[in-house]
C-alpha cells in the first residue's frame, strides 16, 4: 500500500551510531606490581626460607650461638640459607572474532572491526588482571574471583565483629591497622603499601569515617563530605575498582609481593581472508609470581 | 531469536549454500538440508542436519545462497525431555535444538556432531558440528 502523511513508512529515523551501554573498568593490578620479562615458558626462580638467620637449636640448647655469649679464640658456629626451588609455566590469553565479512565491515552502522579489535584487547587485558588478582589473593583456578580459596600463603585476618557495613560493630580503621601491623611484622615496609577495595568497601569506609566518626574526626570528616573520596588513609593508598570481589579487602606492598613476567606483550593482529573478511587475534603470554606473599595481607567478611 | 546456535571455536569459514529468497533465515540459525543443495530452518526431529547459518539471510533481499559453517564447535541447546552424552552423536530433535541419537540416526545422515559435554534438558552444551 502507498503512504500518505501520518503514515509511519514515510517518516525519517535518527540513528546514533555510537555504541552504548556499558562503562569500560579500568585493569588496575599490573600498574602494581612488579613488571619484568621471561624468555622461556618455563619459569624457575627461589624463594628465601629464612629473612635472619640463626644457629639450629637443639632440645637443650636453644638459645642463639651467634652471640653475644660468643668465646674468643674459637671457632664459630655454621649458619647458612636455604631456598626453595619454584617453577612457574607461563600462561597464554588468547582469542579470536568469527570472521567479520567485508561486506559487515564497510556498511554496518556501528565500526564493527574496530570496537571489536578494542573490545577483544581489553578482554583478553582483563583476563591477565584477575590472573594477577587471583595470585596476589591465593584465590583457586576455578574461582579466580575468590580469594583464598587456594593453598593460603599470605596472611589473612578476618574482619573486626560483623564487617564494614555494620555501623555499631564494624571497624575498617582496625582492620586496615592490623593488615599494616602484619606486613611490618614480617620485615616489609607498610607505608605507601596498597589498599584495594571493591566499590562496596569503599562506600561503607567513607560512611564509617563520615558518620560513625566524625565527631571524633571533624575536620576529615567534612573534608569527605566535600569530596567523596578516600584516596589515602593511614598511609595506605587506597585504590577503588569493581575487579576487587566485595566482602574482601586486600593490603600489598606494591611491586614487592608479586611480579608479572611477560613472555609476549598483548598483541592483536588482522588476519585478512581477501575478498572475504578479517578475523582479529589477540593474545598475551605470562605468568604472576606470588614472590613474597607475606607483604600481602587479605581482609576477610568485610559485608555482613 | 531463541536457542541459536552460538560460534565457540571457528574451525573454517562458511560456504554458500542454496536457501529460498522468501525467507529470512538469522544468523545462528540450525539448518536442516533438502534435495538440491538447499538448507532451511531446521524445526523438528529427525530433520538432516545441514549445518549453522553464519549469516542473516533477509527475506527478500534477491539473494538465493546463505553462508553456512559445515564444520565448527557450537554451543547448542538440548531439546526438553532430551539428553546429550560426551563423546556420542547428536540430532536435530526441534527449532534449534538436539538432543542425543537414537538408532540409525547415523544412516539417515541426521547428526549433527559430537558432543563434547554431557547435558540434561534445557542445558547448553558445546558440540563439534560436522564430525
Amino acid at each position: 500500500m502507498a503512504d500518505t502523511s501520518g503514515m509511519a513508512d514515510i517518516r525519517g529515523i535518527d540513528i546514533d551510531k555510537l555504541a552504548k551501554g556499558f562503562a569500560d573498568e579500568a585493569n588496575v593490578f599490573k600498574k602494581f606490581v612488579a613488571n619484568s620479562k621471561t624468555k622461556a615458558r618455563e619459569i624457575r626462580w627461589y624463594q628465601k626460607t629464612s629473612g635472619f638467620l640463626d644457629t639450629a637449636d637443639t632440645t637443650g640448647v636453644t638459645g642463639s650461638h651467634i652471640g653475644p655469649g660468643m668465646a674468643f679464640r674459637s671457632k664459630p658456629f655454621v649458619v647458612e640459607q636455604s631456598w626453595t626451588r619454584v617453577t612457574s609455566y607461563v600462561k597464554k590469553f588468547f582469542v579470536e572474532s568469527p570472521t567479520i565479512s567485508i561486506e559487515d565491515i564497510k556498511d554496518s552502522d556501528v565500526d564493527v572491526l574496530a570496537t571489536n579489535v578494542r573490545d577483544l584487547v581489553r578482554a583478553v587485558a582483563r583476563k591477565v588482571d584477575l590472573r594477577i588478582y587471583s595470585i596476589l589473593t591465593n584465590a583457586a583456578a576455578a574461582t579466580p574471583t575468590q580469594p583464598l580459596t587456594g593453598t593460603t600463603t599470605v596472611q589473612t585476618t578476618a574482619a573486626v565483629a560483623d564487617g564494614w557495613n555494620d555501623a555499631v560493630t564494624g571497624d575498617p580503621i582496625t582492620d586496615i591497622l592490623n593488615g599494616k601491623q602484619l606486613i611490618r611484622a614480617q620485615g616489609y615496609d607498610p607505608e605507601g603499601s596498597m589498599l584495594g577495595m571493591n566499590s562496596a568497601e569503599h562506600k561503607h569506609l567513607l560512611t564509617y569515617l563520615i558518620n560513625v566518626k566524625g565527631s571524633s574526626i571533624p575536620q576529615f570528616s567534612s573534608e569527605k563530605v566535600k569530596s567523596g573520596v578516600v584516596m589515602e588513609i593511614l598511609g595506605c593508598n587506597v585504590l577503588v575498582s569493581e575487579n576487587f570481589t566485595t566482602d574482601w579487602v586486600i593490603q600489598w606492598v606494591p611491586t614487592r609481593a608479586a611480579t608479572w613476567k611477560s613472555f609476549m606483550p598483548i598483541t592483536s593482529v588482522v588476519v585478512d581472508d581477501p575478498g572475504i573478511g578479517k578475523k582479529i587475534r589477540v593474545w598475551e603470554e605470562g605468568e604472576c609470581l606470588l614472590t613474597d606473599p607475606k607483604a600481602v595481607h587479605v581482609i576477610s567478611d568485610t559485608i555482613v | 531469536m531463541a536457542n541459536e546456535a552460538t560460534l565457540m571455536i571457528e574451525l573454517e569459514v562458511p560456504i554458500p549454500m542454496t536457501c529460498a529468497d522468501a525467507t529470512g533465515i538469522e544468523k545462528g540459525t540450525v539448518l536442516k538440508l533438502s534435495d538440491p543443495y538447499t538448507v532451511a530452518a531446521a524445526t523438528a526431529d529427525n530433520d538432516v542436519f545441514a549445518g549453522i547459518a553464519g549469516e542473516e539471510k533477509i527475506a527478500d533481499d534477491g539473494k538465493t545462497t546463505i553462508a553456512v559453517y559445515l564444520r565448527g564447535v557450537f554451543k547448542l541447546i538440548i531439546t526438553a525431555g532430551n539428553t546429550t552424552t560426551v563423546g556420542q552423536d547428536v540430532v536435530i530433535k526441534g527449532t534449534n535444538t538436539v538432543g542425543g541419537y537414537t538408532t540409525l540416526d547415523d544412516e539417515k545422515g541426521y547428526v549433527v556432531g559430537k558432543a563434547l559435554e554431557t547435558g540434561a534438558a534445557g542445558e547448553s552444551v558445546l558440540v563439534l558440528v560436522g564430525a
